[in-house]
């Protein structure tokens, strides 16, 4: 019975180690993520949401983004440095547009990772209901540059991947 | 794309590149999303669209496989190096809306099983 206790007891103090391990070891892989996380976060957006927590969210996604950050879209011809100030305007018109909105994000594919700098493309999914009842899903591939500061990993570089040119 | 399953045949295009009128699969993003297109011009081609009828290198395409005409229009246009020239057979919609053009031959996954 003894020996049973030494037993689990053991157990208990690896998993322990090895989560606590794990949460401060974190792999800037796995903080860079989080990023990523924290963005579909704040865009989704369910029916009903109040002004004030819209307003709250747009403000607040500006902070993963360095100021400016460097934005390219071609298929909409758009490119160019935008300031944390007219993303988080930027994202508050986007998301008014909708009734119901999610993003996600799969597929990483780290290609480089320094020490503060990293490249890093996904996949980028944005599905959701317009406020004239249309739906809207699409596809991207995204490739992004983002750097270490204080804050953390912050994206410098945001271009969605235009496969077909026309 | 449209969430509809598709089985791909990688190999296809191991010991040579598409050709006129193949449907491919070409990757759109990650390793999941694809999209099923059919070539209509190969690298260093000039394509262009008038009254619907495609034209590749001035001269006419035939295209047995579309089922519906189009009144498309599309200024005269050169394939890049390493590119092939792909579109949807659906073209009863306006040009604006579908999704065609130019995609890099790396991106080529290869041709639908059937």
């Amino acid at each position: 019975m003894v020996k049973v206790k030494y037993i689990v007891a053991a157990l208990i103090i690896i998993v322990g180690g090895i989560a606590i391990f794990f949460y401060v070891f974190e792999s800037q892989e796995a903080k860079i993520k989080k990023q990523f996380k924290f963005i579909a976060e704040k865009i989704e957006k369910s029916p009903g949401e109040s002004p004030i927590i819209s307003g709250r969210k747009a403000k607040s996604i500006a902070k993963v983004f360095a100021d400016p950050c460097f934005i390219n879209i071609p298929v909409y011809d758009y490119s160019q440095e935008v300031t944390s100030e007219s993303l988080s305007r930027y994202v508050f018109t986007m998301r008014s547009r909708y009734t119901r909105i999610s993003m996600t994000f799969y597929d990483f594919s780290f290609e480089h990772m320094e020490k503060e700098t990293a490249r890093v493309t996904i996949t980028a999914g944005i599905a959701g209901s317009l406020s004239t009842g249309e739906t809207v899903k699409d596809i991207h591939e995204v490739t992004c540059s983002l750097k270490k500061s204080d804050d953390g990993w912050q994206f410098v570089k945001v271009e969605v991947v235009e496969v077909l040119k026309k | 794309m449209d969430g509809e399953f598709n089985i791909c045949f990688k190999p296809r295009y191991i010991f040579s590149g598409p050709k006129k009128k193949d449907i491919v699969a070409i990757r759109l993003a990650g390793n999941r999303v694809m999209l099923l297109k059919r070539v209509v011009a190969l690298e260093d081609d000039t394509l262009e669209f008038k009254n619907g009828i495609l034209y590749v290198n001035g001269e006419e395409m035939a295209e047995d496989y579309l089922v519906y005409p189009s009144n498309w229009n599309l200024a005269p246009r050169k394939v890049d190096k390493g590119k092939i020239y792909v579109m949807g057979d659906n073209r009863n919609v306006p040009i604006q809306v579908h999704e065609f053009g130019q995609a890099s031959k790396k991106r080529i996954i290869g041709g639908p099983l059937w």
